[in-house]
């Protein structure tokens, strides 16, 4: 118990407040959110030309043309699926970094709750047996 | 003695093995650098680019039909696109298959001057000097060369430069087969 | 010469390896004692060449000798020596030269340390053989694959300056991350090879769990190491702060050791209770599959990843081979042998017990690796049914791994708190709800100072990393290898939770004279300047780091072009601490005095490696302790 209170009061100690200045920023936003959101579908856009990366860590030219598109498509409110669509259109669903669930993905979806409703009624009839 | 015991212990080798079958067949038939193009079968994509040659107009989808044609993505800094200017050229002058180009992210007098010197295989060339139009074709690299039929639709992509093989096992069939069709 | 020496001590090598394998296999068939005694000496005889196979190829690279087609293609006079000597396993052929010795040093280990277990128990003398035997053939073919396609030592057609080692691996991660992580791919073929053994001669008892779990143990001890070791190389390497990014080749090293996790639990189960014997051979079998399998998936070609040798299918169809061989004899021994173990002798176990728990968290990490395997190989299985191409990457596994490693947290806990055999609902409850009831107020407290947020999958990791490490309080004393390990586990779970919630990243266009935030720290470009390694030329920035305006650290992040290869790297600096690191790239320069920089303020971000750490200590604890203690456990 002390223990777990000391650690919790360290932590709280060296924990800081955040201060935010971005002048330099080469993606600005007005709006956090929309910076989140560029930020984050940069992180499932794959580099297609790079060895698995997404476009966010890439600096090959490709992926800095591609992450100047997303960010005009974001600065023009346009939704998060229609950058995707728009970005599938051109180079194939290998560009999402995150399958989308549609018929040949099914399977890819559903495996881990296929996986844990099979090991629970292999446990289930193992107890079930012994009795 | 084929008893439900002896069927439910086959059910792991036979998911083994075609496990081990996928294996073997990815490994001598994938070509996982290669990626296919997400627009076969599509229209060429709407889009205008101003001509490399000022005084011509400019270059849009509406040039790319009435034949059957190549559309070539290059560039003056790409190595691999100065390997296949020679076959370029003998594809405009034996095999008479007409070339439309792109010139990528370049500098569009270096362009100039380079055709000027080493000779020019295409009938129109556009200069995409942000690269954007090279987006909405889902190019990603240079060299890469689309086959366009008469009706405008892109019907292969090939990635890489062009030689006599690829030309003579790949292209040229192609162009054969759907040239034919009027 | 050294090529000439090294060619001869891999052949007799292949040569020893056949008698320790195929000698004795015989000699077990016809019951002739003088081939099994063959095994024995013959494993230290193949452990004596290939490590003057090893020792002479170091030497090779030492000298810089080009004549060896090998050393000429990752090595060049001006590399450090530091590289020059660990460049041995920079690529293919020198990995598996690597596997093939590290196999060795496990197989003699084995030999020496199962003596004293031989002689307190005589009817392992056959198995201990067999082992050797089985070892040996594993060896034999890798030996095979060595000679006949990847050979080391074969020489250069042309005289040759050298191409150097690939930048990217010019790290001291390198120097260590490899030879770890294949130790522990390698050491589960001893586990495997005793329960093959084992369930060869019948003799699947405690004796057998009791080895099997100490040899399993130290391989996962090794594997935990090399992937730990990995994921704070690539960190350090590639530029941009990420810690694991579900690239195919993480995911191979991931799924032995999931796998490897559900082992060392089952076989406690074993040991103890002398029960699930038949799943806990079965995951030793698995267990090592993963192993091969992993060393295909690399080196084949069918994965896209940062990681991958080069290659060739003809190498890439002999793995691939080897694989389906092994493991299908593997799997047939068990079919036909495992029927006659599996009358259940241990007392029955209700719902709410340890052996309950114990399955449930073997069965749960054993569908956290097929889903990941499945996942990994998901893109090649479309491919092959031509039904497109598509990726399954980072946001996938993220997303299906996280409610997966919940529930095995949850498990932890209950596990390390609930009785054998069987416990009330009521006593259960007693025992707990005072730790529930903390774990998850400090969760929330602790998120709501630290990061102002309260986001429902932080609080629910933090909740069961606290409930972790409460559930351990008792068992310090008699488990504390289990004890630290999980305390390590949860301090992983922290680590990555903190780090992704607080971490922060700008990219600035800046030149000197600016400066730049993140977080509470100034970061001020003083100035740039040329700099020049043995190997490569560079450009050096300074930023001076400063604190409400204390002067923290100055940094010094790189451009270098290493000059042999024409590669362009960029080197990070990284200001480590224990409770957040500042780790700062160079980009591209912009123009004649702009560059592009990005600047990561990731706080609790060692806390994944010190829980690494910490795994690892727990789990050599547990291979030390003594064995009266474990098998007379009160809780």
């Amino acid at each position: 118990m002390k223990l777990l209170f000391w650690c919790i009061s360290l932590i709280l100690l060296v924990s800081t407040v955040n201060v935010y200045a971005d002048n330099q920023d080469p993606y600005p936003f007005t709006s956090s959110v929309e910076a989140d959101r560029f930020h984050a579908l940069t992180r499932e856009i794959r580099c297609v030309v790079c060895q698995n990366q997404n476009i966010a860590d890439s600096n090959a030219p490709l992926a800095n043309d591609l992450r100047d598109k997303v960010y005009q498509m974001v600065l023009a409110q346009q939704s998060n699926n229609e950058i995707k669509d728009y970005l599938v259109k051109r180079y194939g669903e290998f560009i999402l970094l995150q399958p989308r669930f549609n018929k040949s993905t099914i399977a890819l979806w559903l495996f881990p709750f296929v996986g844990i409703v099979t090991i629970f009624s292999i446990l289930l009839r193992f107890m079930y047996r012994r009795r | 003695m084929l008893s439900k015991q002896t069927l439910k212990l086959t059910i792991p080798f036979i998911l083994l093995f075609t496990l081990f079958i996928l294996l073997a067949w990815e490994l001598f038939y994938s070509k996982p650098s290669e990626l296919p193009s997400a627009l076969i079968g599509e229209e060429v994509p709407a889009f205008k680019l101003p001509d490399l040659y000022p005084s011509q107009p400019p270059l849009t989808q509406k040039t790319l039909t009435g034949q059957i044609m190549l559309l070539n993505v290059w560039a003056t800094w790409c190595y691999a696109c100065s390997l296949e200017h020679g076959m370029l050229m003998k594809i405009k002058n034996e095999y008479h298959v007409p070339i439309y180009s792109i010139d990528y992210k370049d500098n569009s007098q270096d362009a100039l001057n380079w055709l000027q010197e080493n000779g020019n295989p295409y009938e129109q060339t556009g200069a995409d000097t942000k690269g954007d139009v090279a987006i909405d074709f889902g190019v990603y690299g240079t060299p890469e060369t689309f086959v366009i039929n008469a009706k405008g639709k892109i019907i292969y992509r090939h990635i890489g430069a062009i030689d006599q093989k690829v030309w003579d096992e790949v292209l040229y069939p192609l162009i054969r087969q759907h040239g034919e069709k009027k | 010469m050294i090529r000439l020496f090294g060619e001869i001590s891999l052949l007799l090598a292949l040569l020893f390896s056949i008698t320790q394998s195929i000698l004795p296999l015989w000699g077990f068939w016809r019951h002739n004692k003088y081939a099994l005694a063959f095994a024995r000496p013959s494993a230290w005889g193949q452990f004596i060449f290939t490590l003057i196979a090893y020792v002479l190829m170091t030497i090779a690279f030492g000298i810089s000798d080009f004549s060896i087609a090998y050393v000429a293609a990752n090595s060049h006079p001006s590399l450090p020596l530091m590289y020059r000597l660990t460049a041995v396993w920079g690529a293919h052929e020198g990995s598996i030269l690597l596997w093939i010795f590290i196999l060795n040093i496990w197989t003699v280990a084995f030999s020496f340390i199962s003596r004293k277990s031989t002689a307190q128990h005589p009817t392992m003398q056959d198995t201990r053989t067999l082992t050797l035997a089985v070892l040996g053939i594993i060896s034999l073919c890798f030996l095979c694959f060595l000679l006949l396609t990847s050979n080391p030592f074969l020489a250069t057609s042309e005289p040759q300056m050298g191409r150097d080692l690939n930048p990217l691996l010019q790290d001291p991660g390198f120097v260590i991350h490899p030879p770890m992580l294949y130790t522990g791919y390698v050491g589960f073929s001893v586990a495997f090879a005793i329960t093959l053994a084992a369930l060869i001669t019948g003799k699947l008892d405690s004796a057998w769990a009791h080895i099997t779990r100490r040899f399993a143990l130290a391989a996962w001890c090794f594997l935990t190491l090399g992937i730990t070791l990995g994921s704070w190389w690539a960190y350090r390497v590639l530029g941009w702060g990420g810690f694991w990014f579900w690239d195919p080749v993480e995911n191979a090293s991931l799924l032995p050791w999931l796998s490897g996790t559900a082992l060392i639990h089952v076989l406690i189960l074993c040991e103890k209770r002398d029960a699930a014997k038949g799943w806990a051979a079965l995951l030793a079998i698995i267990c090592f599959a993963l192993s091969l399998l992993g060393t295909f998936l690399v080196r084949s070609g069918v994965l896209v990843s940062a990681h991958t040798f080069a290659n060739d299918p003809a190498r890439g169809l002999f793995l691939l081979i080897l694989l389906a061989i092994v493991t299908t004899a593997a799997l047939a021994v068990y079919v036909a042998r495992i029927p006659q173990f599996t009358v259940i002798k241990a007392p029955a176990f209700s719902w709410l017990s340890r052996e309950m728990a114990l399955l449930l968290n073997s069965a749960l990490l054993f569908v956290a690796m097929t889903t990941i395997l499945f996942g990994t190989l998901y893109p090649l299985i479309l491919d092959a049914l031509h039904l497109g191409t598509i990726s399954v990457g980072a946001p996938y596994f993220n997303m299906v791994m996280m409610p997966l490693v919940m529930i095995v947290m949850a498990c932890m806990g209950l596990g390390a708190l609930l009785h054998w055999q069987q416990q009330s609902v009521k006593q259960l409850w007693r025992q707990t709800w005072k730790k529930l009831l903390i774990s998850i107020v400090s969760a929330i407290a602790i998120l709501w100072g630290v990061t102002g947020s309260l986001d429902i999958t932080a609080i629910i990791s933090m909740s069961l990393s606290f409930w972790i490490l409460l559930s351990v309080k008792n068992s310090i004393r008699f488990y504390p290898g289990m004890s630290l390990a999980h305390i390590g586990f949860a301090v992983l779970v922290i680590g990555i939770m903190l780090s992704s919630v607080l971490n922060q990243e700008r990219e600035v266009r800046i030149q000197p004279g600016d400066h730049a935030f993140i977080g509470p720290y100034q970061f001020n470009f003083l100035n740039t300047k040329g700099v020049n390694g043995s190997n490569y030329r560079g450009i050096q920035a300074e930023f001076e780091v400063t604190k409400n305006r204390h002067h923290i650290i100055n940094m010094y992040p790189e451009k270098r072009i290493y000059t042999v290869r024409e590669m362009v790297m960029s080197k990070v600096d990284i200001h480590p601490g224990i409770f957040r690191d500042l780790y700062i790239a160079l980009g591209e320069p912009l123009d004649d005095t702009h560059w592009s920089v990005r600047i990561y303020y990731k706080p609790f971000v060692r806390w994944i490696w010190f829980g690494g750490m910490i795994m690892i200590l727990g789990g050599l604890l547990a291979i030390l302790q003594r064995k009266e203690l474990f098998q007379r456990g009160k809780i």
